[in-house]
């Protein structure tokens, strides 16, 4: 894929983001890195937000009051991407505190 | 913010809830193909967004709304909000029972939006594996 | 969008042209028959259809807008099966019993040739809604496969 696939950045970026390694464009406009710990919080919360949609919808396909199959599929996609990313932001952060808990003083 | 890492997806969606809304038109078009007086629809989209994403990337819409009362025609509107719309074609037809259905484009229009629908869901799935690799690897 | 109602509109088309061939079936099999239950020879029948939603274009475009209850109902439907009030054919057949004194009989008004044409409309008409019911079930096969 080509280093300008604008998606590719997109992904990266918003990796980025959350794992609070700045490069983006939010961060350097406010002067600050983004707290980590409101970057976790925000990634379970938008989790949790998809999460419930994407119950929402398979409720709704299962019940029969929608038979949009590609709007329920995608939004389930979405879903666990969504918690995977969380999951490697919630990785990082443990790998991280265990790297300062071994520093030594 | 994390949502940004959607857009490519959120946008092919839009496109391929454009070729369905199509095929139902063009469907219905089809099944009218021998109803006195019919005329037939059909489904603008694709054109409309092309303009809009060309108006954004030059940084410059013809029109500036500065009222929430201020109408923007569809071609102008930005690309966020540009939606597909069906309209009926009115012509009058060669037939004698005033139906303007031409099953030949129906059918033509018909394939073209089938194989745009399955590209569409290919680059969606394209898109999704993508992300996966990118947040595992 | 639902594809469930979706193929609403092109099964409603299979079911009305398939009225439609029937109907001519019944002709193309009463060009002879020169009495009837109700007397006089067999009239020449015809299907009107109509959408089943004259609002089609404007229903839909309200439900795409985010009105939840505008109809997306479309398709066709037979509304009525109507007599051809064309006249009788005259054949000169004195030995036919139904012959007048002057030896005519009143032949339906069935044209064979217009009926095979017809029957040949009704057919491709019903192939084409075929091929649109197809779509709609390879579509739906195909989003199902979506983050496989």
């Amino acid at each position: 894929m080509k280093i300008t696939d604008s998606s590719f950045l997109n992904a990266i970026g918003a990796l980025g983001d959350v794992l609070g390694t700045g490069g983006n464009q939010k961060a350097q406009d406010s002067g600050a890195l983004p707290e980590f710990k409101d970057v976790l919080a925000e990634a379970l919360e938008k989790s949790e937000m998809i999460s419930s949609e994407n119950a929402a919808g398979t409720l709704a396909l299962l019940t029969g009051t929608t038979d949009d199959i590609a709007s329920t599929l995608i939004s389930a996609q979405k879903s666990e991407l969504t918690v995977a990313l969380t999951v490697a932001v919630r990785n990082k952060a443990i790998e991280a505190y265990k790297e300062i808990m071994n520093m030594q003083v | 913010m994390i949502e940004r890492m959607f857009n490519s997806v959120n946008t092919l969606k839009r496109g391929l809830d454009a070729a369905y809304l199509r095929h139902q038109v063009i469907s219905n078009n089809i099944a009218n193909v021998d109803t006195v007086g019919f005329k037939a629809s059909r489904v603008v989209f694709e054109d409309h967004l092309a303009r809009a994403a060309e108006l954004a990337q030059d940084d410059k819409l013809d029109m500036v709304v500065t009222h929430e009362r201020h109408i923007v025609p569809d071609g102008k509107k930005p690309f966020e909000e540009v939606g597909p719309v069906v309209v009926t074609d009115e012509s009058t037809s060669t037939r004698l029972d005033g139906n303007n259905v031409d099953i030949e484009r129906e059918m033509v229009e018909l394939a073209k939006n089938s194989i745009n629908y399955y590209t569409t869901i290919s680059k969606i799935n394209s898109e999704f594996r993508k992300l996966g690799r990118v947040i595992t690897g | 969008m639902g594809f469930l109602s979706g193929m609403d509109i092109s099964g409603s088309a299979l079911t009305a042209q398939r009225l439609r061939m029937d109907i001519i079936a019944e002709n193309i099999a009463n060009v002879e028959t020169t009495r009837t239950e109700d007397g006089g020879p067999y009239r020449r029948k015809r299907v009107i259809m109509e959408p089943r939603n004259p609002d089609f274009a404007e229903t839909l475009q309200q439900r795409i807008s985010g009105d939840p209850k505008a109809s997306v109902t479309g398709g066709v439907r037979v509304t009525g099966i109507v007599e051809d009030q064309s006249d009788f054919k005259l054949k000169y057949d004195p030995t036919h019993p139904d012959a007048d004194e002057n030896g005519y009989v009143q032949m339906p008004n069935v044209d064979l040739t217009l009926e095979m044409v017809d029957m040949i409309s009704a057919y491709r008409s019903y192939q084409a809604n075929v091929t649109a019911f197809n779509a709609y079930k390879d579509m739906a096969v195909r989003a199902l496969e979506i983050g496989k």
